[in-house]
Parts: structure tokens; C-alpha cells; sequence
């Protein structure tokens, strides 16, 4: 029961960041398409306004020239520019030029039949007959704020509940097409964990009848079959090992945390590794000086395990393993290979073997970055082609 | 001491003067008298006021540089077509002949006539 809600918790995690992606992507674009929206509301709303205004503006347009047809014919006797309380108004030439004004907003646009400008509202009329040389009146009225408020009004309130009820119809979605993934992670999740599992019981009943059995009545030959498949048997385990801190032992949310003897946990793991090392006839060369720290023995094991068996597996035939144990330093130097340096950086990512042809170091070394972060433990990795590669531990 | 060739250079001096101001004066005169000397006198006889004429004018032509062009236009070659008077008008005192004045001194007379009747000056 536990190890499942482990399992589903661990997937979650995996899910959220396409979930978060998936979702920002989504609610960028509805954003952008609610705005879009919001503005052709906004324009159609004020082309609405403006031509309600427009019969209203007309009608005034009107009276004004009749009036000026007035003041043209009459202009010996009364040279008075025709005024109304309702608006103000303007004449101008055929050349633009002002015949005489009333406006508050002096700048006209004379390309414009109606627009807004400074708070106002300005009309432009073209009159057939140029009373009093006058080819443009101007009507001027106070702009109606009021249907700004309003729309504005309705694009906050639609667009946020748009955004809302799209935003969850996004969530449902992005649960919809992910249930396949999800539920296919799951399945391998599970797999891998109860293979492994399964892996247990035979594995220990190998290496317990190994070690149970009596090599004095053997034969030479048969000798040295058994201590191959010793061998072989011991890598498995490693492997196991790996496996299982992976899918069980990893997520355990409690350390327990001992004075661990550093020196003979070292002597303890180089002693079980020694039947490999000695197939590639490999000799270690120990310099311990005993040394205290409290950590989880799993742990500690896994992190040793992994850098003795990198050390054996990628050293060359009657090669050196050099591990040298100071009071607050690790170093573990072996004469192998050796790694390109521009690959160091990336030997600790899970699963490199996978991403590249050549082959690498698997999971072993993204255990241990884990485990020595956790702890604030440092490492160095230096290495050169066929000479070697050194491990440095700082705590 | 002063010699009697510099009181009379002084005296001619002054006399120079007198004479340019006098000038001075006179073109000016003739300037603004432009309009008056030229058209007002025959048109004192039309029953069509020089006013009526030019409110006809921005009627039709709006800004200053139109109605001053068609005037002078009009008046070097006019025609019963382009008229804008009446045809009864037209009928009754016949087409006007085409003004014998110079460019100069029309483009004067044209100028005065829409300093004294334009809008823009006299709107209140
Ligand atoms: C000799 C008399 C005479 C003089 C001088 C004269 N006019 Fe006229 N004018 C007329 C008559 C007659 C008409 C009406 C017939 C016509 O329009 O052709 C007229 C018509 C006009 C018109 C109306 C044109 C139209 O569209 O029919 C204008 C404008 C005008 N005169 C301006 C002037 C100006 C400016 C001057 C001075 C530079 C001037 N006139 C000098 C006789 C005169």
C-alpha cells in the first residue's frame, strides 16, 4: 500500500512539469485570443457609440449651416459667427485655413468624419456652398466617458471568467491525454520494482551456496568455474543493489544515521570486491587512517560499492587501485582507462549509458551524486586518457 | 567757420529727403488707390455691390488664393459662361471687357479688394 502511494506521489512529479508547461502554453494562447477579443469588443463597442453620436452630430451639422446661410447673405448688416449653447463649432477654407473657431480643441483632423480627441468629440462636415468661404465645419461636443467604464467593465469581468472556465476546461484536458502516459509509466514503474524484487531470493540463494560450498573436494578445474561465476554472481548483486536503492530504498524518508568506521567499511567492501579484482588481477593499495562519520550504512555502502566497482570495471589487466583514507578525504586513484575530460561533468547523469553510444557509467554514479549531496559531501573527479582516474571525497 | 559749400550741401541734403518721403508717400497712395481708381468708379453704376460680388466669390472658391485667382482670371478674360452673375444681370449690362491693366497693378487691386471685404478680419 505505502509503495504504491510512493510510486504515484513519484510519478506526480514528472507529470506536474508537463502539466505546468502544457497549462502555460494553453492559458498564453487563450490569453492572447481573450485580448484579441477584448479589442475588437472595445472597437466595436466605441464604432457603436460614435454612431449614435454621429445622427445626434448631423443633426447639429445642420442647423449650423442654415445658419450660416444666414450670416453669408446677411453679413453686410450682422457679421456675427452663428453660436449654440449645445456644442461648439468651427469654420475652415478649402485650403485649411481657420475662418473662425469656437473649438476647445484646436487641432482638427480633417481626414476624419468623426473621432475623439483630448475629451472631446469632433464632426467634420463638407458643405456644398462655401458659406462665408467656409468649405469644413467642425462640431465639438464633450466626449460621453461613461460607455468606457462600462465596456471596460465587461472585458474584466467575461474575459476573467473566459479565462477561468477555459483554464479548467485546460486542466481537464491535459489529465485527459496524459492518463495514457501516466498510466503506461506506471506499469514500467511497477515492472522494474517487482522484478527487481523478484530478483532477491534467487540472488541470495546463489551467493549463499557460493560461499556454503566446500572447494577442498574440488577439482582445480571446477575451482575456478565456481569462482567465475562468483564473480558474476557478486556484479549481479551490484547491480541488485543499485536497483533496489533506486526503486525502494531512495524515496525512504528517514536516514539511519550510525558512527560508521570509514576504514573498515572500506576493508569490509574491498574484501568483497576482491574476488573480482583479483579476475583482472588488479592489487589494491590501502592507506587508512581511521576515520569517523555518521551516516546511513545503506548509503555509505552504495557510495563505496559504486566507486570500487567503477575503479575494477573500467582498470586495465595488472592494474593499481589506490585508496587512500584521511580524516575529512577520500581518494580512490586507479591506473584505468581514464575518461575524456570534456565527458567528466556529465559521468554522473542518470542513465548517460543510454543517451550515448560509447557507453558509460549508468546508474552507479547518479546514486552517488545523490547520496553525497544529501550528506555535503564534495567530489572531484579528475582523469586522464589511459593513465587513470582519481576520485576525491571532501567532507 | 562753416564754408558756404557745406550750408548748401546740408540744405540739399534735406531736400533729398523731403523729396524721397514725398515719393514714398505718393506710390503708397497710389498703391491703396489701386482698387478704388480702377473698379470702384464703374461699379458704383452697377446695382450688384462689390460685396455681393465677392460673397459670390467665396461662395464658390472658399480660400484666398482660389478666389483671388478667379477673380483675376475672370477679369482678364471674362466670359458669360464662367460668370457667376446672374444671367438676367448678365443680360441686362452685358459681359464686362477684359481689364487693360498690368499684372502689377491688377494683382494690387485684387489684393486691396479682399483686404476690405474679407471674413475672417471682420467675424465676431
Ligand atoms: C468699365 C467698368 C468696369 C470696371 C473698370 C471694372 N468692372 Fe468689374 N464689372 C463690370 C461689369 C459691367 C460687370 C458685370 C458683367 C460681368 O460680370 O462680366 C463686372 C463684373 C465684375 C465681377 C464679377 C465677375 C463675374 O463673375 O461675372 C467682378 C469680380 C468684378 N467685376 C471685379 C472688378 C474689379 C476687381 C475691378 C477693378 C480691377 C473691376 N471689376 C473693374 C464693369 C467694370
Amino acid at each position: 500500500m505505502i509503495s504504491k502511494n510512493r510510486l504515484t506521489s513519484s510519478l506526480l512529479k514528472s507529470e506536474t512539469k508537463s502539466l505546468v508547461r502544457f497549462l502555460t502554453l494553453y492559458i498564453l494562447l487563450s490569453s492572447v485570443v481573450i485580448v484579441l477579443l477584448s479589442i475588437f469588443y472595445y472597437e466595436s463597442q466605441n464604432r457603436l457609440v460614435l454612431a449614435q453620436q454621429r445622427t445626434l452630430l448631423s443633426t447639429y451639422a445642420h442647423e449650423m449651416i442654415r445658419k450660416l446661410k444666414r450670416t453669408h447673405h446677411f453679413f453686410e448688416e450682422s457679421p456675427l459667427y452663428p453660436r449654440d449653447s449645445r456644442f461648439q463649432s468651427a469654420i475652415y477654407d478649402r485650403e485649411y485655413h481657420k475662418i473662425f473657431s469656437l473649438l476647445e480643441v484646436t487641432k482638427v483632423s480633417f481626414n476624419e468624419e468623426i473621432y475623439r480627441t483630448q475629451g472631446k468629440l469632433h464632426y467634420v462636415t463638407v458643405l456644398d456652398s462655401y458659406y462665408l468661404g467656409a468649405k469644413y465645419l467642425v462640431i465639438e461636443i464633450e466626449d460621453d466617458h461613461q460607455w468606457i467604464k462600462a465596456t471596460l467593465q465587461d472585458i474584466v469581468v467575461f474575459g476573467l471568467v473566459a479565462l477561468i472556465v477555459l483554464a479548467l476546461f485546460g486542466l481537464y484536458l491535459s489529465r485527459l491525454f496524459l492518463t495514457p502516459m501516466r498510466n503506461s509509466i506506471l506499469l514500467l514503474d511497477r515492472f522494474i520494482k517487482d522484478t527487481t524484487h523478484e530478483l532477491n531470493t534467487p540472488l541470495s540463494a546463489i551467493l549463499a551456496n557460493i560461499e556454503l560450498m566446500d572447494t577442498s573436494v574440488m577439482v582445480e578445474k571446477n575451482k575456478k568455474k565456481l569462482h567465475r561465476i562468483n564473480i558474476a554472481a557478486k556484479t549481479v548483486s551490484a547491480i541488485y543493489k543499485d536497483l533496489t536503492y533506486l526503486t525502494l530504498e531512495k524515496d525512504r524518508m528517514t536516514n539511519e544515521d550510525i558512527d560508521i568506521d570509514v576504514g573498515r567499511l572500506i576493508n569490509d567492501r574491498v574484501e568483497y570486491f576482491d574476488i573480482l579484482a583479483q579476475s583482472k588481477n588488479i592489487t589494491f593499495e590501502l592507506q587508512l587512517t581511521p576515520t569517523h562519520f555518521r551516516m546511513d550504512k545503506k548509503k555509505a555502502t552504495r557510495v563505496v560499492d559504486n566507486l570500487l566497482s567503477n575503479a575494477i570495471k573500467y582498470n586495465r589487466r595488472n592494474g593499481t587501485i589506490t585508496i587512500m583514507l584521511q580524516p575529512n578525504r577520500l581518494e580512490i586513484i586507479d591506473s584505468g582507462i581514464g575518461i575524456e575530460e570534456s565527458k567528466i561533468p556529465y559521468i554522473f547523469d542518470r542513465y548517460l549509458r543510454f543517451n550515448q553510444s560509447e557507453g558509460g557509467f549508468g546508474i552507479g554514479l547518479s546514486i552517488v551524486k545523490t547520496i553525497l549531496d544529501e550528506y555535503r559531501i564534495a567530489i572531484e573527479v579528475h582523469s586522464k586518457l589511459d593513465w587513470g582516474t582519481q576520485v576525491i571525497l571532501t567532507w | 567757420m562753416k564754408s558756404l559749400y557745406q550750408r548748401h550741401y546740408c540744405s540739399i541734403k534735406v531736400w533729398i529727403k523731403i523729396l524721397f518721403v514725398v515719393m514714398l508717400w505718393l506710390s503708397s497712395a497710389k498703391a491703396h488707390d489701386a482698387f478704388e481708381k480702377h473698379c470702384v468708379a464703374c461699379h458704383a453704376k452697377l446695382p450688384a455691390s462689390l460685396e455681393r460680388i465677392f460673397f459670390n466669390y467665396l461662395l464658390v472658391y472658399s480660400s484666398q488664393k482660389d478666389t483671388k485667382e478667379a477673380i483675376i482670371y475672370y477679369l482678364k478674360s471674362p466670359d458669360k459662361d464662367i460668370s457667376l452673375m446672374s444671367d438676367l444681370f448678365l443680360d441686362t449690362f452685358g459681359v464686362k471687357k477684359a481689364t487693360k491693366l498690368d499684372d502689377k497693378t491688377l494683382k494690387k487691386a485684387i489684393d486691396i479688394y479682399w483686404e476690405k471685404y474679407n471674413v475672417m478680419d471682420k467675424i465676431r
